[in-house]
């Protein structure tokens, strides 16, 4: 093993594929920048390129490119409060706070370097657990899964917002929304009247721009002001790398469950960051801050995101499941390439796979170096006034929108989404917990879908799924009560 | 009752409407394709009411102060000037195409509202059209069509 992965880093370090892998990272940087795009998006603009290319080269080529989105979405999390992918949700609700007091320098400096040691580690673990993950991944089956993501959904609901039972049914919201369209299971379109720019539901990237990225615009040209309330960005880069040591044990743990839940197929890219940014709350003696611009809750999901990447390659690779939207189009990256993935990835392709494991780590190191390099200017844009950008803003997010299905219908969603997301902002509604519910909405139906057709109603007897059906429900109870308490302790 | 507290009851029942729509559409639908629906839709509507409840127990403790700003008063004032533009801009969008829009949109906003100089307003505008059509013909993106012209579609 330790032979075929020396062989694999000269494969990687050969000039005219690390080319590749730099072209990849270049895109994955724009990618994360740009508010709303993603991991998938990403992927399917490189995807076209791969034909014909040497398979090495494109292999670094697309997982360079996935390795640092969640990376650069850090920027637009911390400095325009607009997740710049699902998985850098929880961010917003610190590193966004800390912009607005003028410290995206702290924010920004933390996050990149907690997201190197992540998906190092990610990385690392990858390598590690290739052969021993086959027996565990396959112990899951769909009600476990079903019961998985109903326990993620409550941790996310919980946790976002002030109110408990306003974040779990925002989640709702979310499941509901994606469900326009056609049935995933029957021929069936469901709640689309006479609209045909509906029946194939409505786009992650509308919804994702439509929610965060309309009521900040709006609300920041009423109060006429930049995303930063003050005037300097005071503290600076070197507290941010400090921070991250600092808290080394919580960079440890958030990358550990990152790469742990990003190996459970659907459930990690949107939820790992919540799950861990929960953790990080937990375990922290005085919760007052986090919400406010705690850097607690900006390195916990940052390490774990891109930690993820790694945890999501196990099953993608090992058994052709995908472990998040990005590995699926990946998947079919890789069987356009002539490599199926499975079992052979360990013996016969295991070049290929120790591939992946080497351009995973250097992309992340060559990805934070970039953003370190880039975060001085960009964080600058946070102290520009909104009248100044906004329409620029706008524009970039209105051809992002049409880009998804190139109808009306597009820019209608988008702004009738925006409006929605506006009001929700408005009387305080959590917003982020709509995404996720969304983009977990297919694989919680499938599950369900597969789970009573399967097994009937006898799959709520499994004692697995009772367990996590308890662990959901004392989660749910726990924290309503807590949240409960310190509404009335803030009241009296 | 404060006005806050009214708009968002009124808020919730708007949102409980739409779930009895979906739960009631949702009976006509297949097994497999009504089971989803139907289970969140029927949970929403159960803690909707819950929340309904709470937001009233909770304005009780507090002060109508903490409420927060009811949204029909000056928050609508304040915002309107801005979703007006919004509406232009779609509406200049359905009309000529999005490029000139765009470009027509950077250059007024800039300058009326963005207190941009002139030419600062218009070399935007001009950096913008330029970085669309590179953007276009990179990635082989296209354009909302405009009803009379759409010179860049």
């Amino acid at each position: 093993m330790f032979e075929a992965a020396l062989e694999a880093l000269s494969i990687v370090l050969d000039p005219s594929r690390l080319v590749f892998m730099l072209l990849g990272v270049s895109v994955g940087l724009i990618v994360g920048i740009l508010p709303g795009l993603g991991g998938v998006v990403g992927m399917s603009l490189l995807l076209p390129f791969v034909y014909g290319m040497d398979t090495y080269a494109a292999i670094a080529m697309l997982i360079g490119m996935a390795a640092v989105i969640a990376t650069a979405d850090t920027f637009p999390s911390v400095l325009i409060g607009v997740p710049g992918s699902a998985g850098s949700q929880a961010t917003v609700l610190d590193g966004y706070p800390l912009a607005q007091q003028g410290r995206a320098g702290l924010a920004l400096s933390a996050a990149f370097s907690a997201s190197l040691i992540g998906g190092l580690i990610g990385a690392l673990v990858l390598f590690l657990i290739l052969p021993v993950a086959r027996p565990v991944i396959l112990s899951f089956k769909s009600p476990h899964l079903f019961m998985l993501t109903v326990l993620g959904l409550c941790v996310v609901g919980l946790l976002a917002g002030k109110y408990p039972f306003r974040g779990i049914l925002a989640t709702l919201f979310g499941i509901l929304i994606a469900m326009l369209g056609s049935a995933p299971a029957s021929v069936t379109f469901r709640f689309v009247g006479d609209s045909t720019y509906l029946m194939d539901g409505v786009p992650l990237a509308i919804l994702a721009m439509g929610l965060f990225a309309v009521p900040e615009i709006i609300d920041l040209l009423a109060e006429n002001r930049a995303v930063s309330k003050v005037k300097t960005l005071s503290e600076g880069w070197k507290s941010g790398i400090k921070a991250t040591f600092t808290h080394r044990w919580l960079v440890l743990r958030s990358s550990a469950l990152g790469v742990a839940v990003g190996a459970i197929p659907g459930l990690g890219g949107s939820v790992v960051d919540w799950l861990s940014y929960g953790q990080a709350m937990h375990t922290t003696k005085d919760k007052s801050r986090f919400g406010q611009g705690e850097i607690r809750g900006v390195i916990a999901p940052e390490s774990s995101n891109n930690a993820k990447e790694g945890g999501a390659l196990i099953p993608t690779l090992l058994f052709g499941i995908p472990g998040s939207g990005t590995t699926a189009v990946l998947l079919g990256g890789l069987i356009l390439l002539g490599i199926q993935p499975g079992p052979s990835m360990l013996t016969s392709n295991l070049p290929v796979t120790l591939t992946v494991v080497w351009t995973l780590a250097l992309a992340n190191v060559v990805g934070a170096l970039a953003c370190f390099l880039l975060s001085r200017p960009i964080a600058r844009l946070s102290m520009i006034p909104a009248s100044k950008f906004a329409p620029f803003l706008i524009i970039v997010m209105m051809v992002g929108a049409y880009q998804n299905t190139r109808q009306w219908g597009d820019l209608v969603a988008f702004i009738v989404i925006g409006l929605v997301g506006w009001l929700f902002k408005t009387y305080d509604w959590p917003r982020a917990p709509v995404l996720i519910g969304f983009v977990l909405a297919p694989s919680i139906e499938r599950y369900l879908t597969i789970s009573a057709s399967r097994y009937g109603w006898s799959w709520l007897a499994d004692p697995i799924v009772i367990v996590i059906g308890l662990v959901s429900i004392a989660i749910l109870f726990a924290g309503a009560r807590v949240k409960g308490k310190s509404q009335t302790r803030e009241a009296s | 009752m404060s006005r806050r507290l009214l708009e968002e009851l009124v808020f919730m029942a708007i949102i409980a409407v739409i779930l009895v729509v979906m739960l009631w559409a949702a009976m006509d639908y297949p097994f497999t394709a009504r089971l989803m629906p139907q289970v969140v839709a029927g949970t929403a509507l159960l803690l909707l009411v819950i929340e309904f409840v709470q937001t009233v127990r909770r304005s009780r403790h507090k002060p109508a102060t903490e409420h927060g700003e009811p949204l029909f008063g000056d928050k609508l004032k304040r915002t309107m000037p801005y979703l007006l533009w919004l509406a232009a801009l779609y509406v200049a969008v359905s009309l000529i195409g999005l490029v000139i829009s765009a470009a027509l949109f950077c250059a007024a906003f800039g300058y009326f509202v963005g207190k941009l100089r002139w030419w600062a307003a218009l070399l935007g505008s001009v950096l913008l059209v330029v970085f669309l059509i590179a953007l276009g013909e990179g990635f082989n993106l296209d354009w909302p069509p405009g009803y009379f012209f759409s010179p860049f579609h």
